[in-house]
């Protein structure tokens, strides 16, 4: 698996894409008038009370905003194709993996590389731009490295979680419910970390660490105090990330080699 | 050195017990209550570079199962499997580079694509050549005829033609051993013996060795001279099919067509197994006499206008010996009361 055959992929993808080209943008219209509702909706809410845990509206569309765009940029490297993992291995078109002189999971996570998150990116990263100007941040070298980082790392953990579910297809077949646990626990990430009680904090933290996504790293960029913890331990944010990576793709390969040697 | 040893595989399914409901499910996660499925049953034999070989069983043998071990898709629970002289499970990636594998069932194709995007895209994924694509993509286009269809998408296909061209993907990267999970299942009598005389030219020319599961009786007597079958898991014949058929009584089907009806006609040794008027057709098993002293003989007593003499063909031979596995079976479990029986 190599970065040309990965371009290679993506060609073939969008030459696909383009075969039913009015259906695909219709799609990404429609996603970004759902995901424009969302913010909509968060805006009316902080009109009624001014601010959420002490931040305001155009420091909660940044965080909003960092939270789909990682998003987006993790999930189209790995939600349909983890979702539709059990069904692959049910009927059994995940053998055709195996045949194939490559790494079975960059294969596949390439092979269902997902255009349609270009309708996240666009709304998301919008909006990010539009808070960043709002807020009138200090771009300081650091300050841009750490949001590249800690974009990155949020990619990953989204990636990463989605790709510890589809794991669990190998073992269980069924994995359904556990993205609708991750949906319904992503849904938090949309507010300060604050707002919540000290379980949903620990939560989302340790058990599913999605705060780490949007929460901390726009905390340290935008200096809110964060339960007194000290400022170099903002360097955390860009490493759970590939930590977490790390760890879905080890228990995916592990999953692999249980199909194996247990069959389907 | 044979180019694939299997000896002594078994392979056990473990089927966790699932319950229903959102509740269930979760239980399911946590149960450890399961059932075994043997699959296939300490199986034996090897495969010599070039040969042809036809795996054939019927519906849960596991044919499909022992294809899978062989690609290095799934772990023998036991035994060995070779194949070029590596543990396929652990040479996956390397092996797969000199294997062709075909599913009959589960494509590997693009399917909005023109054929030609999926072709290319095996060639850079197998890094075959320019040239070895060229001369590769050449011979299957011309013996399976693809060039009709080659720049359509797959979805505009008939199933027919999808099969031959993904018959031909699995040829382009020059693979040692070709193997096809019933390659022909599905297909209208012209896509069949389209398929079969490319494969048996693919074993012919290029010495490609060729392990197909099947069905279908014709694929084995047109492309396999060596046939395996296998029954419930275990493998209950190998050898040749001429073999088989000496081995399960060498029965010959007798048609007579006579000057006028005869009514009906006693002859021992032979069975009257179908009337049509004036002609019928009779089963010779063969016990000293040869048929054409039958035939003459009748031939005495009624004007004869035309003989023809048939070998059964593979198929009833191979129902003959399912049918004696199940008869044996069926024995040695009603044998099973009585001998409890006897030890109280």
């Amino acid at each position: 698996m190599t970065l040309p055959l990965f371009f290679k992929l993506v060609r073939l993808l969008m030459k696909e894409r383009m075969e039913y080209r009015a259906d695909f943008l219709l799609s990404i219209f429609a996603q970004i008038i759902a995901y424009g509702g969302d913010y909509i909706v968060i805006w009316m809410f902080i009109q009624r009370f001014d601010t959420i845990a002490g931040w305001n509206w155009p420091e909660i569309a940044f965080l909003y905003s960092i939270g789909l765009f990682t998003y987006a940029l993790g999930a189209s490297f790995s939600f349909v194709q983890m979702r539709d993992l059990e069904e692959q291995v049910k009927n059994g078109t995940f053998d055709s993996l195996l045949i194939k002189p490559v790494n079975p999971y960059l294969f596949l996570i390439s092979r269902g590389f997902n255009l349609g998150y270009i309708a996240h990116i666009l709304i998301s990263a919008s909006v990010m731009i539009w808070a960043i100007i709002q807020l009138d941040l200090k771009w300081t070298l650091i300050n841009v490295l750490y949001l590249i980082l800690s974009v990155i790392s949020g990619a990953l953990i989204n990636a990463g979680i989605m790709t510890l579910i589809g794991s669990v297809s190998f073992v269980w077949v069924r994995s359904g419910f556990l993205f609708n646990l991750f949906f319904r626990l992503k849904e938090f990430i949309s507010f300060p970390l604050p707002v919540f009680g000290a379980l949903i904090q620990i939560l989302l933290t340790i058990v599913m660490p999605l705060a780490f996504v949007n929460y901390y790293p726009a905390a340290f960029l935008l200096s809110k105090d964060i339960l007194g913890l000290p400022t170099w331990s903002m360097w955390f944010v860009p490493v759970v990330g590939p930590f977490c990576y790390w760890v879905a793709y080890r228990a995916w390969m592990g999953g692999v080699n249980k199909y194996q040697s247990a069959g389907g | 050195m044979s180019i694939i040893s299997v000896s002594g595989v078994t392979k056990i399914y473990r089927q966790y017990r699932r319950f229903p409901g959102i509740i269930g499910s979760v239980r399911s996660l946590f149960t450890r209550q399961y059932s075994e499925e043997i699959a296939v049953k300490d199986i034996t034999f090897s495969i010599e570079k070039g040969e042809a070989v036809g795996y054939l069983g019927p519906n849960g043998a596991g044919k499909s199962t022992m294809i899978k071990m062989m690609t290095g898709i799934l772990l023998p629970s036991a035994g060995e499997v070779r194949v070029l002289n590596e543990i396929p499970h652990k040479a996956r990636k390397n092996n797969s580079q000199h294997l062709g594998v075909v599913f009959g069932q589960r494509s590997q194709l693009w399917w909005d694509l023109p054929v030609t995007d999926s072709f290319e895209l095996h060639k850079y994924i197998y890094k075959i050549s320019d040239e070895s694509y060229r001369k590769n993509l050449g011979f299957c286009t011309e013996l399976l005829s693809l060039s009709d269809f080659i720049n359509k998408p797959v979805r505009q296909l008939s199933l027919g033609q999808r099969m031959r061209v993904e018959i031909a993907m699995a040829l382009l990267h020059e693979p040692e051993i070709l193997f096809l999970d019933e390659p022909t299942i599905g297909l209208d009598v012209m896509a069949k013996d389209q398929i079969r005389q490319f494969l048996r030219a693919v074993n012919q020319e290029k010495k490609t060795t060729i392990l197909l599961t099947t069905h279908d009786m014709k694929d084995i007597e047109e492309i396999c001279p060596r046939m395996i079958i296998v029954n419930k898991g275990s493998l209950v014949y190998d050898g040749s099919v001429a073999a088989l058929r000496s081995k399960l009584g060498d029965e010959r089907r007798v048609v007579i067509e006579f000057a006028q009806d005869p009514g009906s006609i006693e002859i021992s040794g032979l069975t009257l197994i179908k009337e049509e008027g004036s002609r019928k057709t009779f089963l010779f098993t063969r016990n000293g006499t040869t048929v054409f002293d039958y035939v003459s003989r009748i031939a005495e007593k009624y004007p004869i206008e035309d003989v023809s003499i048939e070998d059964v063909d593979i198929e009833s031979i191979i129902r003959r010996l399912y049918k004696q596995l199940a008869a044996e079976d069926e024995e040695s479990q009603g044998r099973q009361p009585i001998l409890v029986g006897g030890a109280n």
